[in-house]
């Protein structure tokens, strides 16, 4: 990652910028991003593929969980002190969602190596299709399930996940209800 | 409105030489039946054996707090000390409650922590029980967490806790008891989840020890959920193979607090461990 980062520190936008072009790290330091070669954009921008159905309709399933989220105040309560970024990663698709005081403000669409996220949660789409069951088989019926038999890995800040554990669950698990 | 038939009172025993108050819960009459609930959890995981007169009408139920859980107060100067409960300790305060409530060759029935340690009773004090019923027990599981997570001061550890275990519990568990399993979790004194935790996921002496087991004269019955995600089946079967003559019961539909999160579909298994226990 570090090839596209420059040690140039910029000014401060506040305490917690997100801002698309440049990313602030735990040192404290910002880096600016230094613009992709024309051949890795082609890269990045790449998106035709076999999954391509699956992937419209896994971003409606996100944009789904967005608003149920909303209508389940409950659960935003839990997250009242949660504003992080949270990526999900399914086969080689990346959803990230930007948590605000519990509300998702944003679903931003990888691929993307621009982003800062608190922690990753890496699976497939048949693992997570398994997991949203309203009576999943067991191993598919809870995140560290999926971790335990090997479908999925979660990165990154692991004690906030923890520390908001409740929360991350009952949002991560709001598509159940579209099936029951 | 109703009274149920639980009655709950307090034995005062002495582990290690220092006093503990401990609170007991019983219901029913006839063969004793010792009830060990769960790490960060406490006696009420049982409440729903104790009250099923199917099982009370043969059975003395009997349920405790261990220290520092629920009603058990910790000892006296326990505001200086960092809770870690041991194999040791753990025992000595079971056989403490066993002679301090008269009880005389009572069945052990344990889950998970109290699993564990209804093996290590089988195979290191077989005299002083009838058999063992082994609830989500396993020879050794360690940890693929950190057990420090649940004792932090920018934390509940309590609630940190019970979203923790949540994923032991079966999705086929009704709502209500669900919730009612995770809040005991939720209640749990600072510290004291991570001290059950640290006897769970690091002391491994139990392996050594399952070949001991006679269960000719101490009969083990091991039964496991396959929602378990701590003690799975093939734990729970890996653990009954080592034990000669051990048998084993998997629940297909049920996780890692059976009694407490599924009272209904755990009643006939704990039925049959009953009536396997008859002799």
């Amino acid at each position: 990652m570090e090839q596209y980062l420059s040690g140039k520190t910029l000014p401060r936008h506040g305490s917690r910028p997100f801002v698309r072009d440049h990313a602030v790290f735990p040192d404290q330091r910002e880096y600016q991003w230094i613009p992709l070669t024309a051949l890795e954009r082609c890269a990045a921008l790449r998106t035709v593929s076999p999954t391509y159905k699956q992937r419209g309709d896994m971003r409606e399933e996100m944009k789904a969980m967005q608003a149920r989220l909303e209508e389940r105040a409950h659960i935003v309560r839990l997250g009242r002190l949660f504003s992080e970024t949270v990526l999900l990663k399914i086969d080689d698709e990346e959803y990230y969602l930007v948590f605000d005081k519990g509300r998702i403000s944003e679903i931003l669409t990888g691929p993307s190596k621009k982003i800062p996220y608190c922690f990753a949660v890496t699976t497939d789409a048949d693992a997570l299709a398994r997991f949203w069951q309203p009576r999943p088989e067991p191993g598919f019926h809870d995140i560290f399930g999926l971790v335990k038999i090997g479908r999925a890995q979660i990165l990154g800040d692991i004690l906030t996940l923890v520390k908001n554990l409740r929360f991350l669950k009952d949002v991560l698990a709001l598509p159940r209800e579209g099936r029951a | 409105m109703s009274i149920e038939p639980i009655t709950g009172r307090y034995l005062n025993i002495e582990v290690g030489g220092r006093p503990l108050r401990i609170y007991f819960e019983e219901a029913g009459s006839g063969r004793p039946v010792l009830c060990l609930h769960t790490a960060g959890a406490h006696t009420a995981q049982w409440r729903h054996l104790m009250n099923d007169a199917e099982v009370t009408a043969n059975h003395q139920l009997i349920a405790f707090d261990m220290p520092w859980h629920s009603k058990s107060l910790p000892p006296a100067g326990f505001e200086t000390e960092e809770y870690m409960l041991t194999t040791e300790a753990y025992i000595e305060t079971i056989l403490a409650v066993v002679d301090g409530l008269g009880l005389d060759r009572p069945l052990l029935a344990g889950c998970s922590m109290g699993g564990r340690i209804a093996l290590q009773l089988a195979a290191l004090h077989p005299d002083r029980f009838s058999g063992f019923i082994a609830i989500e027990a396993s020879d050794f599981q360690p940890a693929w967490y950190d057990i420090d997570w649940f004792h932090r001061p920018d934390a509940h550890g309590g609630e940190m806790g019970a979203a923790l275990v949540s994923a032991n519990i079966s999705p086929y568990a009704p709502t209500e008891e669900r919730w009612n399993t995770l809040w005991m979790f939720m209640q749990s004194g600072p510290g004291v989840f991570r001290g059950d935790l640290s006897f769970y996921t690091r002391d491994d002496s139990l392996i050594g020890r399952l070949s001991q087991i006679d269960t000719t004269k101490t009969p083990v019955h091991i039964i496991v959920g396959a929602y378990d995600l701590t003690c799975t089946p093939e734990d729970a079967k890996r653990t009954a193979d080592a034990i000669p003559g051990a048998t084993l019961a998997v629940m297909e539909e049920l996780g890692h607090f059976p009694m407490s999160e599924h009272p209904e579909g755990f009643r006939p298994f704990f039925l049959e461990a009953l009536n396997q226990m008859a002799g």
